[in-house]
């Protein structure tokens, strides 16, 4: 579950041996092979209850799943093409610090209305 | 139950009275005081009982110059949001024990007790007054983030809740003046005369603090800002008392399906491209949050007692998710994606918390999302809603996506930032505090206990209901709609085609008013300022030159100082006494 060439050997956990990668790259398509089949036996069966045309087709919600899934994806980053902007965009460098003694955000600096001699 | 306090005593009233207390205590005390008054609120709940829906028991009820308050109003729909606002009461309460701060811990109990006030509400000015104690106390818990961002992100909040509040109450006037009744009861949004004023007013009031789109902000502007504790405290009250509050006035209003189809899709692409994880959760919650608004829009049995379901499991693990980024924020300081990685190995048990967390929101069967989530789901197919049903599905694969893979992937595993080697020997960030532990523990065992034994849910939902969430059917299906959904993420991995988590600021609406609105306003104010200063200024040379005509004229050497020969008296003499002469006569 994890890349990260510089790392020393010893410093990977289970997780990131290539033995646990094959592992899971066995595992999840054969979870989808299994509720799959499920599905269509229990269509054979007639246990399922559609309620619209197309989910009585029995492999409808891995379709949806994989589909829904993969355009979120590959659609969803070219937003950054519109709404991506530098950090600190709004706030400026200082906004992550702690505001302890500073009330700037508040001076409402040239809005003095008593004197026209500004 | 209770028996030193009045029998019809209002649980908020306990909370947010202790609440208030919490200040003169350290923290130790804080947090006993707050365990205190959360388990009494909820034993004084318990001791009020609960009236089936349409025949709630109702308390302490006065009638001020013909207004009916009813202050406590209890039938199923209130206590399954009170009971649920008392457990994120007692987890903020645990989650907060060492880190949050004086005025977390005590706006935080006020804050949890009004929006348990809300919720028992019976009439709308009672409502009112604990929707703005909400927005008032809740400010606090932002401006405690304690950054620049944070103190002005709570402003834009408070603006925003505040337009809420006032939204609501113009509402409720329009609505007592047209007759209508005190009660808090169903809002007939369009009727034959055309659009309800009252009724569309009330309802922007709850929109608002529902997220609905466009309307939705302010949460993924101030959430991510407060501190670890106060995100956690802010995910469970606002935004489930606006859905409580549609669900009491607005059930069965059509426009909302599309409206919470809409806020169950959009948030899943900005959740994409986000950064920071806690604002990935801020639109994983609007997301959750359609949900709930498409099931309201429905309306049936089936989708409001799916609405409360998932508004009730939601809490527990959008909670959870909170909480477990909060951890993380403690030991690392950041909880940007970019920064984070490899956790698993040295926070084991708050990646398994947060894990489970990811499970639940994401429906697995076996945790808390998959009982709630198809009751909704459910109730848009039993009623033929073909687009809000794909809409749904398609929302439930974001959520895999945004809070089941991205949360948990990129926070404790992915690329591992923390190895010694890389950083010099530093060691790793260390497991999260005890107390934190404990309140993750307690939401993750309420998770997996509602997903393994959902009678538990189902015996608190407003109507009666058989409904069996683990059918064959049901969970082939559903675990279809989620292997192929991960299969799809491993492939894009494996491919590189999944987007790597970039540094940056991603506009949403709110530009609108920071960026172009914020100039027009400081463009309109310059203006008022400029025309101010040339009025007052005109008015001061024209005074100033007034005075020295009048000192040229009178002073010493001037015109009406000098001596005047006889001839020029006589005439101005004869001159006034013509004038007064034919001001007599002429009458």
């Amino acid at each position: 579950m994890s890349d990260h060439p510089e790392i020393r050997p010893e410093e990977r956990s289970v997780f990131e041996t290539p033995k646990t990668l094959r592992l899971i790259w066995i595992i999840v398509p054969a979870t989808c092979a299994f509720f799959a089949l499920m599905n269509v036996v229990l269509a054979i069966l007639h246990k399922t209850h559609p309620h619209f045309t197309l989910d009585a087709f029995p492999v409808f919600y891995g379709v949806v799943g994989f589909l829904s899934f993969s355009f979120i994806v590959l659609a969803g980053q070219h937003l950054r093409k519109i709404l991506m902007r530098p950090e600190g965009y709004y706030d400026g460098a200082e906004a992550e610090l702690p505001r302890i003694g500073r009330d700037d955000e508040v001076a409402v600096d040239d809005a003095d209305l008593g004197d026209a001699r500004r | 139950m209770i028996p030193f306090l009045p029998a019809d005593t209002s649980p908020a009233v306990i909370l947010m009275t202790l609440g208030a207390l919490m200040v003169f205590f350290g923290p130790r005390g804080r947090g006993i005081i707050g365990i205190v008054a959360v388990v009494l609120s909820f034993l004084q709940l318990l001791s009020l009982g609960v009236g089936p829906m349409g025949d709630a028991q109702i308390y302490g009820v006065s009638q001020v110059m013909g207004y009916e308050f009813a202050p406590l109003r209890l039938d199923k729909l209130s206590v399954i949001f009170a009971t649920i606002f008392h457990f994120a009461a007692l987890l903020n309460v645990i989650y907060g024990w060492q880190h949050a701060t004086k005025i977390e811990a005590s706006t935080g109990l006020i804050y949890a007790g009004s929006a348990i006030g809300g919720a028992l509400a019976g009439d709308l000015l009672t409502l009112f007054i604990y929707w703005e104690i909400a927005a008032l106390s809740s400010v606090f818990i932002v401006w405690a983030g304690g950054t620049h961002m944070a103190f002005k992100a709570g402003m834009r909040y408070l603006v925003i809740q505040v337009i809420s509040g006032l939204a609501l109450f113009a509402g409720i006037v329009l609505h007592l003046n047209a007759g209508g009744s005190s009660e808090f009861g169903a809002f007939e949004l369009f009727t034959e005369a055309g659009t309800n004023p009252a009724a569309a007013l009330i309802l922007l009031a709850f929109a608002i603090k529902a997220c609905f789109p466009l309307l939705h902000t302010w949460l993924q502007d101030s959430y991510p800002k407060a501190s670890a504790v106060g995100a956690v405290m802010l995910s469970a009250f606002t935004t489930k008392l606006a859905i409580y509050a549609l669900a009491r006035g607005f059930a069965g209003t059509d426009i909302l399906i599309p409206i919470g189809c809409v806020m169950t899709a959009f948030p899943v692409f900005f959740a994409l491209i986000e950064n920071d994880l806690r604002k990935v959760l801020a639109y994983s919650l609007n997301n959750q949050l359609g949900f709930m608004v498409a099931a309201i829009g429905i309306g049936t049995e089936l989708a409001i007692n799916g609405a409360a379901a998932h508004a009730f499991v939601h809490i527990t693990y959008k909670a959870l998710l909170f909480m477990g980024m909060g951890a993380v924020l403690v030991r690392v300081g950041t909880a940007k994606a970019t920064e984070l990685g490899g956790l698993h190995k040295s926070m084991p048990l708050t990646t398994i918390f947060t894990i489970i967390g990811a499970l639940s929101i994401s429906a697995f069967p076996l945790f808390s999302g998959f009982v709630a989530k198809s009751m909704i789901t459910l109730a848009a197919a039993e009623e033929h809603m073909f687009f809000a049903y794909l809409a749904l599905l398609f929302a439930s694969a974001g959520v895999l996506e945004h809070s089941g893979i991205k949360i948990p992937y990129f926070a404790f595993f992915a690329h591992d930032r923390f190895a010694p080697s890389l950083r010099g020997g530093a060691p790793r960030p260390e497991e999260a505090p005890r107390p934190m532990l404990i309140a993750m523990g307690l939401a993750a065992f309420v998770c997996i206990l509602i997903g393994i034994y959902p009678p538990i849910l189902y015996g608190l939902l407003p109507y009666e209901t058989d409904y069996h969430a683990y059918t064959f059917e049901h969970v082939a299906t559903q675990m279809q709609l989620l292997m192929f959904a991960i299969l799809a993420f491993m492939l894009l991995v494996r491919f590189k085609l999944y987007p790597a988590e970039v540094r940056s600021t991603n506009l949403d609406v709110d530009w609108f008013w920071r960026v172009p609105g914020y100039r027009a306003v400081m463009a309109a104010k310059n203006g008022v300022v400029a025309v101010w200063h040339r009025v007052w200024g005109g008015i001061k040379e024209g005074q100033s030159a007034l005075l020295s005509g009048l000192g040229v004229a009178a002073g010493p050497g001037g015109r009406l100082s000098r001596n005047w020969t006889v001839g020029y008296t006589a005439l101005t003499t004869a001159g006034v006494l013509a004038v007064v002469l034919i001001a007599v006569f002429a009458n």
